[in-house]
């Protein structure tokens, strides 16, 4: 009887599967019955594929966690109504604490319906003034926010090696065939100093960024200002945005200012529209004239000029000299008037101690003059730490209330973020990175996108965004430290228990002295990188 | 279609089979459980298209398969994720180890799965859809985009370094 070889593995392989093909099974049996090592492999075989199979069908954990239904229409609306009762109890618990909470803080609260009222007027009027001006360069703009997403378009397209070269060409050809020319943004950038020459007329909108920012010509547009030192002497027809180290304005300025820096100084400066300034020293010198309101947060707070309507001012110390055609509203420790001082309104003052009102003479309120003790900024004053204070306490009590009542609504909105992890160390990393880049773009995205009516909304939705992705960060934070806390073969408990626990031990931290703010922002980075990574996963899976 | 209750009761019955196939495919324990979330949440959304005379398990199973094999994928770059069939016959042919058999028994089931999750993916994917999920080798050809006899090839080397890894372990 002659004997065909013995069989290669990968073919005993094949036929202990069952899935040689019936003649070479056949042959294999045939060869099978004569040769007994055959045999014992292919019984050797079958041995082995039983254990894997069994080892690989055993021991899952026997809890299986409810299942994380997505939101329907009648789920959406649901959402709404849990999003306004949050809303609706955090306002009741809010006016509740009403008795304890100083007056002098009222304006602090997102439930406050004059604040919010205030805030839509001033949008709608925005828009209204501005908008007749702006509408010339919104077609420029368009094309210029096209452009942009297109180009934004090609670089994602170069990330994805396939598809990527042919998007790529098409788009360049459309840049390409676009017409130029077309900027409603000027931009002006440098390390060193950028300038705007004396005598120089820019009929654009001005971004100008630089170690020092000089405009000493004319800007017809909006002028955008970054540096660590800015100085506006020329003229300005729109609005002026700036933020430095040091801020100075002396120029006509046609809309209003929005300045934010260690010093913000207006000197012999004339704005058509209304002021908003912060910094540690910030001073309206004389000469300075506001068309309309003056609202200033800061350190000290010295009015020289005069202002057109109200001035409103939240900061320890407030100098007045100049005049103010309306009301002064002032929130602070010190608030002095001295001559020649006219208030043609009211002066309400809320300060922590009534003895550091002084209106000197020769200093004129025409109206009355409205001075209460705030006991939040009294106890600003005392020395003391703050954890010796029970309201300290009290108040991260409703801290945490609010943040889980969110956090619960978040994570039953979207039950993905419920099992968000971060792998490991890469994964950490990349979403803090990712959690910076959003806390420093999306703001100047929101406001580059406000300078014409067009980008307003989108501008406003931006900082929305931003400002609930801020608050939302730690909550995602506070869910992983909650779930990795409480992890075990069994599963993890239900998600509001994690919450919870995770918000005590944030709530914690972040107010540990002296790092306790440093934990927060990491904190808040983390999370705002991982609901970036989420959404971005999400949106890429819908498409 | 599939009522909201009958989804539910599928989902209790059939969560551990998805999650342990989404384990092994993807060789860890947290990745599994949010895949087998999505995978029960992508079942949902399309629970119209499921055809009730069929059975639920083998629906769930393939829509988890292409699920956990996308993940895979998108883990890796390089475009031939599952090697040349070539090559992996070779190397079947020329190792013939010793079968470990009746060596595997219900005490090393722990032992077995870790060497099992620490596969290289081309390896591992196979042989936990053949082992695990029951497919022939036909199915898991077509699955991965590979032939036949490259699905064998790539079962019969899992198989091969599964016998090194765990004869390693005992010496």
């Amino acid at each position: 009887m002659t004997t065909t070889p013995c069989p290669s593995p990968l073919v005993r392989s094949a036929y202990a599967d069952g899935e040689l093909v019936v003649a070479d099974a056949a042959a294999l049996e045939a060869h099978l019955a004569s040769c007994a090592a055959c045999r014992a492999r292919i019984g050797a075989l079958r041995s082995e594929r039983a254990a894997l199979r069994s080892a690989l069908a055993g021991g899952e954990p026997t809890a299986v966690p409810e299942f994380q239904r997505p939101l329907g229409h009648a789920g959406l609306v649901l959402a709404l109504v849990g999003a306004l009762a949050v809303g609706a109890f955090a306002s009741f618990v809010w006016s509740a604490l009403d008795a304890a909470v100083p007056s002098g803080l009222r304006w602090l609260s997102p439930f406050d319906t004059r604040a919010l009222v205030d805030l839509f007027v001033s949008l709608f009027l925005f828009i209204h003034n501005e908008g007749i001006a702006m509408l010339t360069s919104i077609v420029q703009f368009t094309a210029l926010a096209v452009l942009i997403l297109l180009v934004a378009f090609a670089c994602a397209a170069l990330l994805k090696p396939r598809a990527g070269t042919a998007v790529l060409l098409s788009v360049l050809l459309v840049v390409a065939a676009f017409p130029r020319g077309s900027q409603a943004l000027e931009i002006r950038k440098s390390d060193g100093a950028t300038t705007v020459a004396a005598g120089e007329t820019i009929n654009d909108s001005l971004l100008a960024v630089g170690n020092t920012v000089s405009i000493d010509g004319d800007v017809n547009g909006d002028l955008l200002a970054f540096g660590r030192l800015v100085t506006v002497r020329g003229n300005v027809s729109g609005d002026v945005i700036s933020a430095g180290e040091t801020v100075e304005i002396q120029g006509k300025v046609g809309g209003s200012v929005f300045g934010a820096g260690r010093a913000l100084t207006l000197t012999q400066a004339r704005v058509g529209r209304n002021f908003y300034g912060g910094g540690n020293d910030v001073a309206l010198g004389s000469g300075t004239e506001i068309t309309g309101n003056a609202t200033a947060a800061g350190t000290t707070i010295s009015v020289d000029g005069n202002v057109g309507i109200d001035i409103t001012s939240a900061g320890r110390d407030f100098v007045l000299r100049g005049a103010a055609a309306r009301n002064v509203v002032v929130y602070g420790q010190t608030v002095t008037l001295l001559a020649p001082a006219t208030v043609g309104g009211n002066l309400v003052a809320r300060v922590g101690d009534l003895d550091k009102v002084q209106v000197a003479s020769g200093a004129t309120v025409r109206g009355n003059v409205d001075k209460q003790v705030a006991q939040e900024i009294r106890a600003q004053a005392k020395p003391g730490s703050k954890y010796a204070r029970p309201s300290f306490y009290g108040w991260q009590l409703v801290r945490l209330g609010a943040a889980f009542l969110s956090g619960l609504l978040l994570l039953w909105v979207f039950p993905g973020l419920r099992t968000a992890s971060l792998a490991d160390a890469g994964d950490a990393v990349k979403a803090g990175v990712f959690g910076l880049i959003t806390a420093i773009a999306l703001p100047v995205i929101a406001l580059i996108a406000c300078i014409t009516i067009v980008g307003l909304p989108l501008g406003v939705i931006g900082a929305t965004v931003w400002l609930l992705g801020l608050y939302f960060g730690k909550i995602v934070v506070a869910q992983l430290i909650g779930r990795s806390l409480f992890r075990s073969p069994q599963g993890t408990p239900h998600y509001a228990a994690t919450l919870l626990a995770g918000l005590v031990i944030v709530i914690i931290a972040i107010n540990l002295p002296w790092i306790g703010w440093l934990i927060g922002l990491v904190m808040t980075l983390l999370g705002l990188g991982m609901l970036v990574t989420y959404v971005s996963e999400r949106a890429g899976r819908s498409l | 279609m599939t009522s909201e209750a009958a989804f539910a009761e599928h989902y209790r019955q059939y969560y551990r089979r998805v999650l342990g196939l989404c384990r092994h495919l993807l060789g860890r324990l947290q990745p599994a459980e949010d895949a087998a979330q999505e995978v029960f949440l992508r079942a949902y959304r399309a629970r119209a298209s499921f055809d009730p005379t069929k059975p639920f398990e083998g629906w769930i199973l393939t829509i988890t398969t292409h699920y956990c094999v996308d993940v895979v994928r998108r883990r890796r770059k390089e475009a031939s994720l599952f090697g040349n069939e070539s090559d992996e016959r070779l190397a079947a042919e020329a190792n013939d180890s010793d079968v470990l058999g009746d060596v595997l028994s219900e005490e090393r089931a722990a032992e077995v799965k870790d060497a099992i999750a620490a596969l290289p993916e081309r390896y591992r994917v196979p042989l936990v859809l053949a082992y695990y999920r029951d497919a022939s080798y036909e199915e898991i050809a077509s699955t991965l985009g590979i032939t036949r006899t490259h699905a064998g090839a790539l079962i019969c080397r899992a198989k091969q370094a599964l016998r090194g890894a765990l004869k390693k372990e005992t010496a």
